[in-house]
C-alpha cells in the first residue's frame, strides 16, 4: 500500500518534470559531447578522400577491394548531388565492404553500420530516452540517449543502412527524410539537428533475391541512385581472391581457375547462388588445410575439402553441389 | 568513340524519358533533372566528355530502379541512340538480297528453286543465303500457301520494328532470330547455330522439346557448348518434371552430352514406354527395375509391361514385391512363365485381388450391381488360389505382401449388408491413396445415390484431411523453433504509460511472426492434385491466410477461417476444370488490402484474353505486394521467365507433397 503510493506520487512528479521539460537548463552541446564521448574513439578521424581515381587506389590498398572505376565515380557524383545510394546485388558481391569502405574514405572517419531489421525505428538509430533516467529528470537532454543516425549526423560521418529491404516502409520513409533535408528533427527534445559538412553521405545495400524481404516502393527507390554489382569476369574474381590470400601455402592457378568454374556452374544450377565472398572463404580455408598438412602448396583434396564445409549451404541443394563438385574435380 | 555534347544532354534526356513511358518506365521530370545533374558532376569530375556507354550506365542508375525496368532502359535507349542508323543498314542489306534474288517488293515467289538457281556455284550460294536472311526477317513470307515479298511499305515497317531492337543490324537481326526462335516461329536452322550466341534468358524461354532439337542440331554442326548449355537446361527441366514429347531426340542429346542421370532417365522411361528397352540396353534392365518404384503409379502401369519382359524370374519376382498392388495388372502373363508355380500363382491371385478392390470402388460410386458382381467373381478366383498355396513355398521377396493380400482378400470377400459397410471396409485403402486421387474417389462417391453411402464418403473425407493436415503441421513445425508466447517489454512506451499513469503500463515488443499471405489457388483440370495439397496445407495454417481465392474462369474469395470442415465442403463440390484467368484472380486477391505477400499456385497458363498476368504482377510489386508463385513441372516457360524478370519467386515443385511444404514456409 505504502509503495504504492510512494511510486504514485513519484509518477506525478515525473509528469510534470516532462510538461516542463523545456526548462530543464541543459546546455545545448551536451548532446554532441555526448555523441563524442560515446561514439568519438570509434572514428578515427583522418583525411578524407573524395578523389575517385585516388579512392579506387586506396580501395584496393587499404581495404583490398576490387571496384570498378565507373562505379566509384558514380557513387561520387552521387554524393556531390545530395543524393543517397542504393546498392543491390546477390549476397556476396562485395557490397556492404564496399560501401563501408567507400564511406569511411569519403568523409575521412569509419562509417557507421546500421544493419536493418524489420522492427527498426527511429528510437534505435536516431535516441531514445533512457527509462529510469527518463522518470527521474523527464523527457530532455539529460535523459537522451543518441544512436547511430542522429551520432553521424553530428560527428559528419557516413552511414551504410545494410539491407534495407529488411526494415518497414516507414522507417524507410523516416530514413529518405532525414538524407534529403539533411537533418533530424526530435521532437521529444524540440530541437533540430543538422549536418554540418558533406561528410554525411548514406549508401543501402539490398539483395532483390531474398526470400524474407519486402519490396521497396517507388517513392524510396525514386529518391536514390541506383548502383548494381554482378558476379565479377573470371579473370577479376581469381584477381580478388589473389588479392585475399596470403601467398604461402601457394594455391595453383590451374586449380583457382577450376574453383572459380565450379562456381559460376553454380550460380547457374543451385539456389543458393555462391558469390566471390564465398570463393574467398573457399580458398582460405583449403590454404588453412594445406597449412595444418604443412605444406607449402595447396592440393586437389584440400580444394575438396573445403568445399565440402563452404560450398553446402542448403539441403536441397545438396545434390547439385555433389554432382559440381565432382564434375570439376573428379571426387 | 562516341561522345555527347553539353548542349545535346537535356536534348537527349527529355527524348530518352519519352521513349521510357512509351514503354510503360514512367520517369519523371524530376529525374530527368537529377539526371542531368549528376551527368554533368560524373563528367567534370572524369574532366572531360563522357563516353556513351559511360553516359548510359549513369542515366540508368537514376531512370532503372527494378531489374526488368533495366531491360527496358536498354530498350529505349538503343532506340534513342541508334535506330536510325541501324534502319539503313538493314535496308541496304535487304534491297541488296533482292537484287541478288532478281525479284521485287510485292512479288510472288513461283518456285524457289529458279530464284537460287545461278550459273555457278558462288551464285547459287550467295542467292541461297540472300533468301535465307529475307525470311528469317520476315521479308518474305507465306500467304495463301504461296511464298512472297513483303509490299514496300510493309517491309519498311518491318525493318523498322527489328532496327529498333539493337545498336547495330547484326545484333538487330540476331535479336529477330532469338526472339522468333522463343515463340517458336521458325524452324531450327542448324547453320544458324554454328556460331550462335544465345544467351540464358532465351534458352530458359524454350519447351524440352524445342531444346531437345536446338541441342542435337547445335551438337552436329560443332557447336558442342551450346549444345551442352541446352542439355543442361533440358536436363534441370526433366528433373523438376517437365517432359518432353520427343523422348528419343531428348534421350540421344542428353547421352551425347553426359547430362543425363538415372532419375532422368526414369522419368523419360516413365513418359514414353517406346524407349525402355533401348534403355534398359545401356542402363542394364536390373538397374532400372530396381528403382522403378520411385516413380509415380501412372508411369510405372506404363513402362512395366516393357521392361518385365526384358528381365529374369528373379528379377520379376523382386521388382513384383517392391511395387504397389494396383499397378500389377499390368504384368504380362508372360512374365510369369519361369517364376515357379507358387509364385506364379501368387502374383496371379494379388492381380484378382486388386482388381476386385477397384472394381468393388466402382461399384460404390456408380451403384451399378454389376459391378459388384464382377468385383465377386475376382475375388472368388483369388481365394480359390489363396486357399490351395502353401505361403512357406514363396519366393523372399513376396512374402511381405502375402499377409496384405490375404487381409485384403478377406474384408472384400465377407457378405456385404450394404454399400455403407463396403466403403467401410474399404476405407483403409483410400486413406492410403495419394490425397487427390483419394478426394477425387469420395467427391464421386458424395454424388452417390445412396445418402448412407454419401455420409460416409464425408465423414472418410474428413478423416483424411484431418490426419494429412495434422501430418503435415507436425513435419513442418518441427523444423522451425517455437518463439516464445510474449516477447521483451517494450520500455519506451511502457515508460510513457507509466508517467501517464495509465492503468497497464507494461507494453510488450509484438511478437514476430508470419504477417499471414493470400494464397491464389488455380483450378485448371492439371491442377488438381497441387490445389489439392495448396488447400489441405491452407487448412492447416488457416491462422496465418488471410485470404484464400479459388480460381477458374471466376473467382471465388473463400473464408478460411470457417475451418477446415467449409474445406472439406469445398473439395468435395469443386469444379475443376475450364478456362483460367489468372490476372483477375490476382487482382481480386489483393483488392483492398495493405501490401503483402500473396502466394500464387498455377500452371501460369492463362487461357482467356484479358491482362497478362505479368502485367498485373509488376503493377502488384510496385505497390510494394511480394509475389510467389509454386508451380508444376508443366507450365508456362515464357511467363515464368517474365515474372522471375520483375521480382516474382518462382518456385518449381515436382511433387503435389512438396506444394504443401513450399507453401508452409510462407505461412509459418
Ligand atoms: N570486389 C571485391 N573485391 C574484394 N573482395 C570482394 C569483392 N567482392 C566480394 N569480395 C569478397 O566478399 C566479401 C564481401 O562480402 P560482403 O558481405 O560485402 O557482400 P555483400 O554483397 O554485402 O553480401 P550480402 O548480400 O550477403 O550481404 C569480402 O570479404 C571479400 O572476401
Ligand atoms: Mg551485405
Amino acid at each position: 500500500m505504502e509503495e504504492q503510493k510512494r511510486l504514485a506520487e513519484e509518477l506525478v512528479e515525473a509528469k510534470q518534470r516532462t510538461v516542463s521539460r523545456s526548462e530543464a537548463k541543459v546546455k545545448a552541446e551536451t548532446i554532441l559531447e555526448k555523441v563524442k564521448s560515446i561514439y568519438g574513439e570509434l572514428l578515427e578521424p583522418r583525411e578524407p578522400v573524395r578523389n575517385p581515381e585516388e579512392m579506387v587506389r586506396r580501395l584496393r590498398q587499404d581495404y583490398r577491394l576490387l571496384v570498378d572505376r565507373e562505379l566509384v565515380y558514380l557513387v561520387v557524383a552521387a554524393f556531390l548531388n545530395g543524393r543517397p545510394v542504393l546498392f543491390e546485388g546477390p549476397p556476396g558481391t562485395g557490397k556492404t565492404e564496399v560501401g563501408e569502405a567507400i564511406l569511411s574514405l569519403w568523409s575521412g572517419k569509419n562509417a557507421f553500420v546500421l544493419p536493418c531489421s524489420e522492427n527498426y525505428d527511429e528510437y534505435r538509430v536516431i535516441g531514445d530516452f533512457h527509462p529510469l533516467m527518463a522518470m527521474k529528470y523527464g523527457f530532455n537532454e539529460e535523459s537522451f540517449i543518441p544512436r547511430p543516425l542522429l551520432a553521424a549526423v553530428l560527428l559528419d560521418a557516413g552511414v551504410l543502412v545494410d539491407e534495407i529491404r529488411r526494415s518497414s516502409e516507414e522507417f524507410q520513409n523516416m530514413l529518405l527524410d532525414i538524407v534529403d533535408k539533411r537533418r533530424i528533427i526530435v521532437p521529444e527534445l524540440r530541437r533540430v539537428f543538422r549536418a554540418k559538412g558533406l561528410g554525411f553521405q548514406v549508401i543501402f545495400t539490398s539483395n532483390p533475391e531474398d526470400i524474407a524481404q519486402n519490396e521497396l516502393s517507388d517513392a524510396f527507390l525514386r529518391r536514390v541512385v541506383r548502383v548494381k554489382f554482378t558476379y565479377p569476369s573470371p579473370e577479376r574474381e581469381a584477381e580478388i581472391v589473389r588479392m585475399r590470400l596470403s601467398s604461402t601455402p601457394r594455391l595453383p592457378d590451374h586449380l583457382l581457375s577450376t574453383m572459380i568454374e565450379c562456381v559460376n556452374e553454380l550460380r547457374s544450377t543451385a539456389t543458393h547462388k555462391p558469390g566471390p565472398a564465398d570463393t574467398v572463404l573457399w580458398a582460405q580455408l583449403a590454404a588453412k588445410m594445406a597449412e595444418l598438412r604443412g605444406s607449402s602448396t595447396v592440393s586437389l583434396d584440400d580444394v575438396v575439402s573445403a568445399a565440402r564445409v563452404v560450398l553446402f549451404k542448403r539441403d536441397e541443394d545438396a545434390d547439385t553441389v555433389e554432382e559440381v563438385v565432382e564434375k570439376f574435380f573428379g571426387k | 568513340m562516341k561522345t555527347v555534347g553539353r548542349g545535346k544532354l537535356s536534348d537527349l534526356l527529355i527524348r530518352l524519358a519519352h521513349t521510357c513511358r512509351k514503354l510503360g518506365l514512367n520517369v519523371g521530370t524530376s529525374e530527368i533533372v537529377e539526371a542531368e545533374r549528376i551527368l554533368e558532376t560524373y563528367a567534370s569530375l572524369k574532366g572531360g566528355k563522357l563516353r556513351l556507354a559511360e553516359m548510359r550506365e549513369v542515366v540508368k542508375a537514376v531512370f532503372a530502379k527494378r531489374v526488368h525496368e533495366e531491360r527496358v532502359f536498354e530498350e529505349a535507349w538503343s532506340r534513342v541512340t541508334s535506330s536510325n542508323e541501324v534502319f539503313r543498314e538493314l535496308l541496304d542489306k535487304v534491297e541488296e538480297h533482292l537484287r541478288t534474288l532478281r525479284i521485287g517488293y510485292g512479288e510472288r515467289i513461283y518456285s524457289k528453286r529458279a530464284l537460287v538457281e545461278g550459273a555457278d556455284k558462288a551464285t547459287r550460294e550467295r542467292r541461297r543465303r540472300a533468301y535465307r536472311e529475307l525470311k528469317k526477317m520476315g521479308i518474305i513470307v507465306r500467304r495463301g500457301g504461296r511464298e512472297v515479298v513483303l509490299p514496300r511499305r510493309a517491309a519498311m515497317r518491318r525493318i523498322a520494328e527489328i532496327s529498333r531492337k539493337a545498336h547495330s543490324a547484326s545484333e538487330a537481326l540476331n535479336r529477330h532470330w532469338l526472339s522468333s526462335l522463343e515463340e517458336g516461329r521458325t524452324s531450327i536452322d542448324p547453320e544458324m547455330l554454328r556460331n550462335a550466341e544465345i544467351p540464358d534468358r532465351t534458352l530458359n524461354r524454350l519447351g524440352t522439346d524445342r531444346l531437345a532439337e536446338l541441342g542435337m542440331k547445335a551438337w552436329r554442326v560443332g557447336n558442342k557448348k551450346l549444345a551442352y548449355r541446352a542439355a543442361k537446361r533440358l536436363a534441370s527441366l526433366v528433373t523438376s518434371g517437365t517432359l518432353p514429347k520427343d523422348t528419343e531426340t531428348t534421350i540421344q542429346l542428353l547421352q551425347l552430352t553426359g547430362t543425363g542421370n538415372l532419375e532422368i532417365y526414369l522419368k523419360l522411361a516413365g513418359a514414353d514406354p517406346a524407349v525402355v528397352s533401348r534403355m534398359a540396353k545401356t542402363l542394364g534392365p536390373e538397374v532400372l527395375a530396381s528403382h522403378l518404384s520411385s516413380l509415380d503409379r501412372e508411369s510405372i502401369k506404363r513402362v512395366l509391361p516393357k521392361l518385365a519382359r526384358l528381365l529374369s524370374p528373379d528379377e520379376t519376382i523382386r521388382l513384383v514385391g517392391s511395387l504397389p498392388l494396383d499397378t500389377l495388372a499390368r504384368l504380362p502373363r508372360s512374365a510369369l512363365k519361369d517364376t515357379g508355380r507358387a509364385n506364379e500363382a501368387f502374383i496371379t491371385a494379388a492381380r484378382h485381388v486388386s482388381e476386385a478392390q477397384n472394381l468393388a470402388l466402382r461399384y460404390l460410386e456408380t451403384m451399378n450391381e454389376a459391378y459388384l458382381n464382377y468385383a465377386l467373381h475376382e475375388y472368388s478366383k483369388a481365394k480359390e488360389i489363396l486357399d490351395n498355396l502353401d505361403p512357406r513355398r514363396l519366393a523372399p521377396p513376396l512374402r511381405p505382401l502375402y499377409s496384405h493380400v490375404r487381409s485384403l482378400a478377406e474384408t472384400l470377400g465377407r457378405p456385404t449388408s450394404s454399400p455403407r459397410d463396403l466403403l467401410l471396409r474399404l476405407a483403409p485403402s483410400i486413406s492410403r491413396m495419394d490425397l487427390h486421387q483419394a478426394f477425387r474417389l469420395l467427391s464421386n462417391l458424395y454424388t452417390s445415390p445412396d445418402p448412407e453411402v454419401r455420409r460416409e464418403a464425408y465423414r472418410l473425407a474428413q478423416r483424411i484431411w484431418h490426419a494429412r493436415a495434422t501430418l503435415l503441421k507436425s513435419t513442418i513445425l518441427r523444423k522451425w523453433r517455437k518463439t516464445g508466447i510474449r516477447g521483451r517489454v517494450e520500455l519506451r512506451e511502457t515508460v510513457y504509460r507509466m508517467v501517464r499513469m495509465q492503468q497497464e503500463p507494461l507494453v510488450y515488443r509484438r511478437r514476430r511472426r508470419s504477417p499471414g499471405i493470400v494464397l491464389v489457388v488455380d483450378r485448371s483440370g492439371s491442377m488438381v492434385p497441387y490445389a489439392t495439397w495448396a488447400i489441405l496445407t491452407a487448412s492447416a495454417f488457416s491462422r496465418n491466410v488471410r485470404r484464400l481465392i479459388l480460381f477458374g474462369e471466376d473467382v471465388d474469395v473463400i473464408e478460411v477461417s470457417k475451418g477446415p470442415r467449409r474445406l472439406v465442403d469445398l473439395l468435395l463440390s469443386a469444379r475443376f476444370g475450364g478456362y483460367t484467368n489468372i490476372s483477375a484472380a490476382m487482382l481480386e486477391a489483393t483488392r483492398d488490402l495493405p501490401p503483402a505477400t500473396l502466394v500464387l499456385i498455377s500452371d501460369l497458363k492463362q487461357t482467356v484474353q484479358a491482362e497478362s498476368p505479368v502485367r498485373v504482377a509488376e503493377r502488384l510489386i510496385r505497390s510494394r505486394w511480394r509475389i510467389v508463385v509454386v508451380a508444376p513441372p508443366s507450365r508456362d516457360l515464357i511467363v515464368e521467365e517474365a515474372l522471375r524478370e520483375r521480382g516474382v519467386r518462382v518456385e518449381v515443385v515436382r511433387t503435389p507433397w512438396e506444394t504443401g511444404k513450399r507453401l508452409a514456409r510462407y505461412l509459418w
